[in-house]
């Protein structure tokens, strides 16, 4: 008998803990962009969750008016992009001519702005659109286990999200350039890069990875105006505990506290959850403010 | 004994407003008027903490919620008198605002970390005051305790609480004016313009950086209460982050370390806000697209810039 | 042929002009030498030529060609490599991806394969390095990373800030062979402070002192000058 009673805890334990990574690429797949937009404009985009937003906003619009699903999907992901390079070709100009610490707090102010712009619209002009993905199968158990399809479904986007990033950066010699670029912007000059057409391209990337983020979110539960300022803190959140410059360290720490929120939510439920993950994030700050996998790009 | 200075424009900018019931005395427009007030105040703790002493704060509409819930709570849960329990409410804010300060000094954080650690805070704030349903009542929000304004026999309570609060708003005014040029105010600034040089004369960075946050935070604790009680209710919206937003607009708007920014910046903005109130969640785009020009625009703020004008004016009427 | 003039260049930073009216001549296939003590404002000639600095006045001239306000990354593309005095190497890429880097520019890139090999040739050490972290190598290695990336972009004219700067002589020795072998096919520009080491690469040498050119010629010429001989090569005049 008590044998059984241990096994049950056990494997519950488990699909809490594989639940948690699921939601933790979801996690990643949101700061990468948020990362990769600091690293490289030296702007800490507080409208990035807004890029989910749009994505969602375009899709579930799209998709109401007739549109196949997956075409709908697709040009709300690219008009992602396409906002956040229009972002950087526009009022972020102005941001780069300044220097050091201005930069950084003239550019949070000018994002925090656009955010309340981005918010005000979308909750104005759709109020009580939300964007969901139906996935046709409820549950699935693997070795007895079971989980959620969506979820896992969702999980699978994010990872292979996170997957083509890593590949385009490490592999590509476009992507060793924007990586060359985040390294060292001289170096990158001399070598014959343009580090503004870089910054462009990282702002585009950055807004697909928030519309992919759309996506995987859309599947695992639904995205809706209003969220959008929640949806970057989440991903602040895991770029600081992974350090707000490291790519790696923003999909380490998204699939950690991922497990932590899992764990959190189990053993202690829901609302103590989001109050243990940002004590860790102040914490993290306080104890090492360039974050715990700080390093690499 | 240095004379306490009271700048003239600052007293006929409280006359009219002492004035104005007089022409607009129904609920509505001494609702709007009272705002005005309780957002001055507020103006004024952020001019203190991220002007003067340049802590990048975004946790204001938190400090000023602690010190609210703090009171009522006290005050529902042991029947004590209101006027009892703001002080334990302002003990409280000032305490968290002086360690936030101290913890980020001490530990070197740049400013754009201290506007993340705060604005955590503030997201810890509201999910704690949404956690804690039955103490907080939650989203549904507590409803407060009747606090005694005084003279409310004679005047009624609107005008009563009306009254109070600008009062005190007028004197955080004139606290300013003669703060920027105390030594506290003076030390700061040097602070402000070279930190290094300034701790090598012997100026203790950490301790005048925390008294101002805990100046800053004792403003708005004392300010969130009275907001509280007038308000006959208080909930995480009221204290939600979008507060800090509206006071550092209002702050960039009027302009930042002026006497007078405040003032303009309050006024204008909640007039703005109440003016557009038809469009519903519109108004979060205004306020947005406003951030925005403002920062990229003008950082100086109206007040400067009309101070400038107005030299130049005078100045050119001297020559000629 | 000059591949390179510089014309009555005035250049510096923020509220600070540094260069005075310089003029500089660079010839087809030699190795020119900028020497000049600490501050005289070789770096900001040299970030000048590669658009790293802005220019008040004057103009750089490149194959005939104004480059004066063209990006860095288009003078690179253009066919100039520099190697700055900091090195500026990506130190969390491993050294050949570095290299590659150096190849980025479309015309140099169609040769990667090739260039990779010849560098390899070059130094044999960044091949037997070639997965490491730039970032974890030592000094010598790095300048040798540093002279290697900028060859891969496949330079018409090569410059050179302080090669000598934390090398010990003999390696400082050796590099500069392997440069003067390579001035048949390429130009090569460099500033330095050893000046012994310049006058023996060198065909031809300029002097710099408080952002002006105060002397030039060939090796032989300046060490007949009395000035060059008391003031920088330590011998009485
Ligand atoms: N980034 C900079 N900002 C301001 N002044 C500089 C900067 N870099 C160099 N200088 C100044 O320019 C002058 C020339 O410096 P530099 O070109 O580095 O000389 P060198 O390379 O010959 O040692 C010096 O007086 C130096 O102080
Ligand atoms: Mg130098």
């Amino acid at each position: 008998m008590t044998i059984d009673i241990a096994s049950i805890a056990i494997s519950e334990l488990v699909e809490v803990l594989i639940d948690g990574i699921l939601f933790g690429l979801q996690l990643s797949l949101l700061a990468v962009g948020l990362v990769l937009i600091f690293g490289l404009g030296g702007i800490l985009n507080l409208a990035h969750g807004e890029f989910v937003i749009v994505t969602g906003v375009i899709s579930a619009v799209l998709i109401s008016s007739g549109w196949n699903p997956a075409a709908a999907i697709v040009i709300g992901i690219l008009f992602s992009g396409i906002l956040a390079l229009a972002l950087d070709r526009s009022v972020l100009r102005p941001v780069y001519k300044l220097e050091g610490e201005m930069e950084v707090l003239v550019g949070l102010f000018v994002t925090l702005g656009l955010a309340f712009t981005l918010e005000g619209i979308t909750s104005y002009l759709f109020p009580g659109l939300y964007f969901s993905v139906r996935v046709p199968v409820e549950t699935v158990s693997i070795f007895g286990l079971s989980f959620r399809a969506s979820a896992l479904v969702s999980g699978l986007i994010s990872f292979l999200s996170l997957l083509f990033l890593l590949l385009f950066l490490g592999k590509t010699m476009t992507g060793k350039a924007i990586r060359a670029a985040l390294q060292n912007q001289i170096g990158s000059r001399v070598c014959g890069i343009d580090v503004d057409r870089m910054r462009s391209l990282v702002f585009f990337l950055g807004g697909l990875m928030a519309g992919l983020a759309a996506l995987a979110k859309g599947i695992a539960s639904s995205v809706e105006p209003g969220s959008g300022l929640e949806l970057t803190s989440y991903a602040l959140i895991v770029g600081v505990v992974g350090g707000v410059r490291s790519v790696y360290g923003a999909m380490i720490a998204g699939i950690l506290l991922g497990i932590v929120n899992a764990l959190a939510g189990y053993l202690l439920g829901t609302y103590l959850t989001l109050v243990i993950l940002l004590v860790i994030v102040v914490a993290v700050i306080i104890y090492k403010p360039s974050g715990l996998f700080a390093g690499g790009v | 004994m240095r004379v306490i200075e009271i700048p003239k424009p600052s007293i006929i900018f409280f006359l009219i407003f002492a004035a104005l019931p007089l022409v607009f005395s129904n609920p509505y427009h001494l609702r709007i008027l009272t705002i005005i007030a309780i957002y001055a105040s507020f103006v004024y703790a952020a001019n203190i903490i991220i002007g003067e002493s340049r802590q990048l704060f975004l946790c204001m509409s938190a400090l000023a919620g602690i010190s609210a819930y703090t009171s009522a709570i006290l005050a529902n849960s042991y029947g004590l008198n209101p006027w009892v329990t703001i002080p334990a409410g302002i003990l409280f804010s000032v305490s968290v605002g002086a360690m936030l300060s101290y913890v980020s000094i001490v530990r070197g954080l740049g400013e754009i970390f201290v506007a993340i650690v705060t604005l955590t805070f503030t997201l810890i704030f509201e999910n704690v005051v949404l956690g804690l349903r039955w103490l907080t009542m939650g989203e549904t929000g507590l409803v407060t305790p009747t606090l005694w304004w005084p003279f409310q026999e004679i005047f009624g309570r609107r005008i009563a609480s009306y009254y109070t609060i600008l009062l005190f708003a007028f004197l955080v005014s004139m606290f300013y004016a003669n703060f920027v040029k105390s030594k506290l105010g003076i030390a700061l600034r040097a602070i402000r313009s070279d930190r290094i040089s300034a701790e090598v004369v012997g100026i203790d960075v950490t301790k005048y950086s925390v008294i101002a946050a805990s100046i800053g935070s004792a403003i708005l604790a004392i300010t969130g209460s009275f907001y509280g009680y007038f308000n006959g209710m208080i909930s995480p919206g009221i204290f939600s982050p979008s507060m800090d937003i509206v006071i550092i607009l209002m702050l960039l708007l009027g302009g930042l370390r002026t006497l007078y920014g405040p003032l303009i910046g309050s006024t204008a903005i909640v007039l703005l806000l109440e003016s557009t109130r038809g469009f519903g969640q519109l108004t979060l785009t205004f306020l947005g697209i406003m951030l925005v020009i403002l920062i990229l625009t003008f950082r100086e703020g109206i007040s400067s810039i009309a101070e400038k004008a107005f030299a130049r004016i005078t100045s050119s009427g001297w020559k000629s | 042929m000059d591949l390179l003039r510089v014309e009555g260049l005035k250049a510096g930073y923020k509220g600070l002009n540094v260069l005075w009216d310089v003029e500089l001549n660079v010839r087809k296939n030699t190795i020119v030498s900028i020497i000049g003590s600490n501050g005289s404002g070789k770096t900001t000639l040299l970030n000048a030529i590669m658009g790293l600095v802005d220019v008040s006045e004057g103009d750089v001239v490149f194959k005939g060609e104004r480059i004066t306000h063209l990006k860095t990354q288009e003078r690179v593309s253009l066919g100039i490599a520099f190697v700055p005095s900091e090195r500026e190497l990506f130190p969390d890429m491993s050294v050949e991806d570095n290299l590659m880097l150096g190849a980025y520019t479309p015309r140099a890139r169609r040769k990667l394969g090739d260039s990779l090999k010849q560098i390899y040739d070059f130094f044999p050490v960044l091949k037997e390095r070639s997965n490491q972290l730039a970032g974890t190598m030592s000094g010598g290695e790095q300048q040798m990373l540093a002279i290697g990336r900028a060859l891969m972009s496949r330079p018409e004219l090569l410059i050179l800030d302080e090669l000598s700067t934390g090398l010990a002589p003999a390696i400082t020795l050796k590099i500069y062979r392997k440069l003067k072998g390579l001035s048949e096919r390429m130009t090569v520009l460099l500033a330095e402070q050893n000046i012994h080491q310049a006058f023996m690469v060198s065909d031809y040498i300029y002097v710099l002192e408080n952002g002006k050119i105060i002397a030039s010629g060939s090796p032989d010429e300046l060490s007949e000058s009395s000035l060059i001989k008391s003031a920088y090569l330590g011998l009485k005049a």
